[in-house]
């Protein structure tokens, strides 16, 4: 069973001290209130279950009925879901979600289709642009603070880009801009204590006249490790 | 797939619309998933949907058909950013609960109550479609307890949220028959 702060939800994203959201989730089953998603887990349909003995998991959008580990939540409080292998058989600790469990109103057996779409304007992707307000083209710089939210270190963090996210840059301090597609390239934040952080600077260049897509949002990829 | 015709009946603030597909049942059962506005609805094995839709609002109502079990409506479904919203809670664990008022605040200005939802005891999830909103403009809802004096307990906050539309919203003309309760919607190029 892990418990939130323990596995790849140890870093958290806060935008004024605020957890940010990617990802929106829209219905659940009784006795569980879904508290965050991971934005890898992407928009989508997944499926939270309660078998017997308050065995809940999580089937992430796309992982084609695989289930990850049941996790006891018999007593109230918040637990930490997981997605199951993918099907090359390699884990995804970061397709999870995090939920509080009321216990006593869980029903054995239930299940229901999790709804997770976009967050737009949240502190990730900076405010909407459409193609009208960019037409002069647009340059927004904000930033973010990259969080230590669990109970040990965490080292070596890393952030880069996924290709998609053109015209998006990232900083430690504000002026020393980057925009590495690549783990191997990519920007190291150093090392984290426990409920310690850093920030992150992000940069948007919307060119003149540049159409928006409403199918592509700020990708960004972070690495830690952790022991 | 291809819906191949379309009717809508309107009564009083409920729209049905009937469709006809293309596919063959005989190939496997056929699902429809309804879209509103570019919001996902849910889907059915039959084809007819009912909308609200209250008086002088307009919309615009898409469906999918599809024998591909493995659909997901969310990423698969019509491309476009929603211009209603999906307001989202769980209930109240507080016994003393008995409804929820849902606000609306457009921009900076007033909060409006845009529904009165029933506390259900055994329904745990709740929801309620946002009217039509304005593109371009920051919107912010909250959901607030309330108990059968009234009293308000502590609200949810949802958002704020800059809706924002590609391509621009269209724009739809509305016309009821009063002899046939059919309403006919045109989009204007």
């Amino acid at each position: 069973m892990s418990k939130p702060g323990e596995h790849a939800d140890a870093l958290g994203i806060l935008s004024a001290s605020i957890e940010v959201q990617s990802l929106l989730a829209v219905e659940t089953i009784p006795g569980v209130v879904i508290l965050a998603a991971a934005g890898s887990n992407g928009p989508g349909v997944g499926y939270l279950r309660c078998a017997n003995h308050n065995l809940l998991s999580w089937e992430a959008p796309g992982d084609g009925g695989r289930a990850g580990a049941e996790s006891q939540c018999s007593a109230d409080g918040d637990y930490l879901l997981e997605a199951a292998e993918d099907d090359q058989g390699n884990a995804q600790p970061e397709k999870w979600i995090r939920v509080r469990v009321y216990a006593s109103r869980l029903v054995q057996g239930s299940a229901a289709s999790v709804y997770l779409r976009d967050v737009y304007s949240n502190a990730i992707a900076g405010a909407d642009v459409t193609a009208a307000e960019a037409a002069a083209g647009v340059v927004v710089t904000w930033q973010v603070a990259v969080t230590n939210r669990g109970s040990g270190w965490l080292h070596r963090i890393r952030v880069w880009l996924d290709a998609l996210a053109t015209g998006l840059a990232v900083s430690p301090d504000g002026s020393d801009w980057s925009a590495p597609t690549t783990e191997a390239a990519a920007l190291n934040l150093g090392d984290l204590g426990p409920g310690s952080q850093v920030a992150l600077h992000l940069r948007r260049t919307i060119l003149a006249a540049a159409e928006s897509d409403p199918g592509v949002l700020s990708h960004l990829k972070f690495s830690f490790q952790a022991f | 797939m291809t819906i191949t015709a379309y009717q809508q009946t309107r009564a009083g603030q409920l729209t049905t619309v009937t469709v006809s597909s293309d596919l063959d049942p005989l190939d496997g059962a056929i699902t429809y998933y309804w879209y509103f506005d570019g919001t996902y609805l849910g889907h059915s094995a039959s084809p007819s949907h009912t909308f609200c839709l209250r008086e002088g609002d307009q919309g615009r109502a898409e469906v999918v058909d599809t024998q591909d079990p493995d659909f997901d409506p969310l990423t698969e479904g019509p491309a476009g950013w929603p211009s209603r919203r999906t307001v989202f809670w769980t209930a109240s664990i507080d016994a003393t609960v008995v409804s929820y008022r849902v606000d609306q605040q457009e921009g900076a200005g007033p909060w409006t109550t845009i529904a009165v939802v029933p506390h259900d005891p055994l329904r745990w999830s709740c929801t309620v479609l946002t009217g039509r909103l304005v593109d371009l403009v920051e919107y912010t809802f909250r959901v607030v307890p309330l108990d059968a004096a009234g009293n308000e307990g502590t609200p949810l906050a949802i958002g704020p949220e800059k809706v924002v539309r590609t391509p621009d919203a269209p724009d739809f003309t509305a016309t009821l028959d009063p002899e046939t309760a059919k309403v006919t919607f045109a989009e204007q190029p």
